[in-house]
């Protein structure tokens, strides 16, 4: 390979040459340096790799890096504003739904791509949501009550 | 894992690179199951060429009798299309199972087929639908479900010149239900100990005119349980005959033991699987006007 081709994550665009048989959880993470997106299982099990593909919560460390070209790649880091943290991201603080942390940022990703799809989601739903992400230190309660929260505080934002 | 990634946006585009590689080529859906085989096989193909650009193999409608889902609908697409949770109902409950959300996202249908692990939930749900897969190549063919496996997780299709465009459904006549239930683990990213589903057709008077039962988990693909079928084909429909019909499963199925259940759990947890799903069709079948 060692074409160039050009990954639009966060909204930004990159250029990038690398060979085959990469993974997009790879580049971005060792290209890119966004090593918010984890790497756990490696095999599309643990969902600690999850970022938003085209509005999909996907698995990145199964998607061959030259799938998602062309495609919006929404990371952790992608959801700050100026305004600060996303209130997924404030939720998951206040309501102590983060322990080691690891699987945080894909929680979060999961969880972000259920809210924009689903604002007023169940617990049945939440809990769908997060089947693809496995935490083995918080525990799954303060985690969904954190989804339920920031989906409360993002339906008062409008 | 691959030399060369190709996401051609036609069919036609596909199949010209797949016959240039002369059989060095492989078709990729969502590459959930394919790329985990390559990476636990070290093993690199020439190039992989992807579905996921091409837009016609995306569509779900339906087409005379018949509900066509293309080759490259994932799995996600197929659990929410209105379509197939109205005609179809059985394979909707089938791939909300499949994976977990992740997954759903990238996995497509016909890849889950033709990846031919022994109880792929749709496949056992399609098999119960008498779906049949349109497949061009070389050769173009169709091949019913129940002859997509060749063998154990082999496909009878081979995805290194042809491809899977679209799985063809026949609609359902009559007052019909359907229903997929599985065993497994976990709720999520565990494949099943067993799964199942069932078809039924009632006439106006309740009498099964059509009946499948299809089992995954006991062998090498999704089983039709012919007996079973048989003994409810022609017959009034009741509680009674379905719990008789559950019971006498057990006898008509071979599983093994394997590292997720042994071959005598299987047996010992059909029949309450079986019953949950033919109920469930009858349930619904005998709500529907004819």
């Amino acid at each position: 390979m060692g074409e160039q081709y050009v990954l639009k994550v966060n909204g930004k665009e990159y250029a990038l040459r690398t060979g085959g048989g990469q993974m997009l959880a790879d580049v971005l993470r060792d290209e890119l340096h966004l090593i918010g997106t984890k790497k756990g299982c490696c095999q599309g099990e643990c969902g600690a790799c999850t970022v938003i593909l085209d509005g999909k919560a996907v698995n990145s460390c199964m998607i061959p890096v030259a799938k998602a070209v062309g495609a919006d790649i929404l990371t952790i880091e992608g959801l700050q504003t100026e305004d600060g943290l996303h209130p997924l991201q404030k939720a998951f603080i206040e309501e102590g739904a983060v322990q080691c942390g690891f699987c945080t940022p894909g929680m979060i990703m999961s969880a972000k791509a259920l809210l924009d799809e689903e604002a007023n989601p169940t617990s049945a739903q939440i809990q769908e949501a997060l089947s693809g992400n496995i935490c083995r230190c918080t525990g799954y309660v303060k985690i969904e009550k954190a989804v339920q929260k920031a989906s409360e505080e993002l339906r008062k934002e409008g | 894992m691959w030399n060369e990634f190709e996401s051609p946006q036609s069919v036609q585009d596909a199949l010209v690179i797949l016959e240039k590689h002369g059989g060095n080529a492989r078709v990729m859906g969502g590459g959930t199951d394919l790329l985990m085989q390559l990476k636990s096989k070290r093993q690199t193909v020439e190039c992989l060429v992807s579905t996921g650009k091409i837009a016609s193999m995306k569509e779900i409608r339906l087409e005379g009798e018949k509900l066509v889902i293309g080759g490259a609908a994932c799995a996600m697409q197929v659990q929410k299309d209105p379509l197939v949770r109205q005609y179809v109902p059985m394979l909707a409950q089938a791939c909300a199972k499949l994976g977990a959300p992740q997954i759903r996202n990238a996995a497509t249908l016909a890849g889950n087929v033709v990846t031919a692990k022994p109880a792929a939930d749709s496949a056992v749900a399609l098999t119960a639908s008498d779906a049949v897969l349109e497949i061009l190549g070389p050769t173009p063919r169709s091949i019913p479900l129940i002859d997509a496996y060749a063998g154990l997780m082999q496909s009878a299709v081979d995805s290194t010149k042809e491809m899977v465009v679209a799985i063809e459904i026949p609609l359902p006549t009559g007052r019909y239900g359907s229903h997929f239930a599985r065993i497994a683990s976990r709720r999520a990213a565990a494949l099943p100990i067993l799964n199942a589903a069932a078809a039924l057709c009632l006439d106006d008077d309740g009498n099964i005119t059509k009946s499948r039962v299809v089992v995954g988990g006991v062998g090498p693909s999704p089983q039709r349980l012919y007996t079973l079928e048989d003994m409810l084909q022609g017959q009034r429909g009741t509680i009674d005959l379905i719990e008789q019909v559950c019971g006498a499963s057990p006898d008509h199925v071979h599983p093994r033991d394997s590292i997720r259940s042994s071959a005598a759990a299987r047996k010992g947890l059909l029949p309450g699987l079986l019953k949950k799903c033919l109920l469930s069709s009858f349930e619904m079948a005998t709500k529907k006007e004819g």
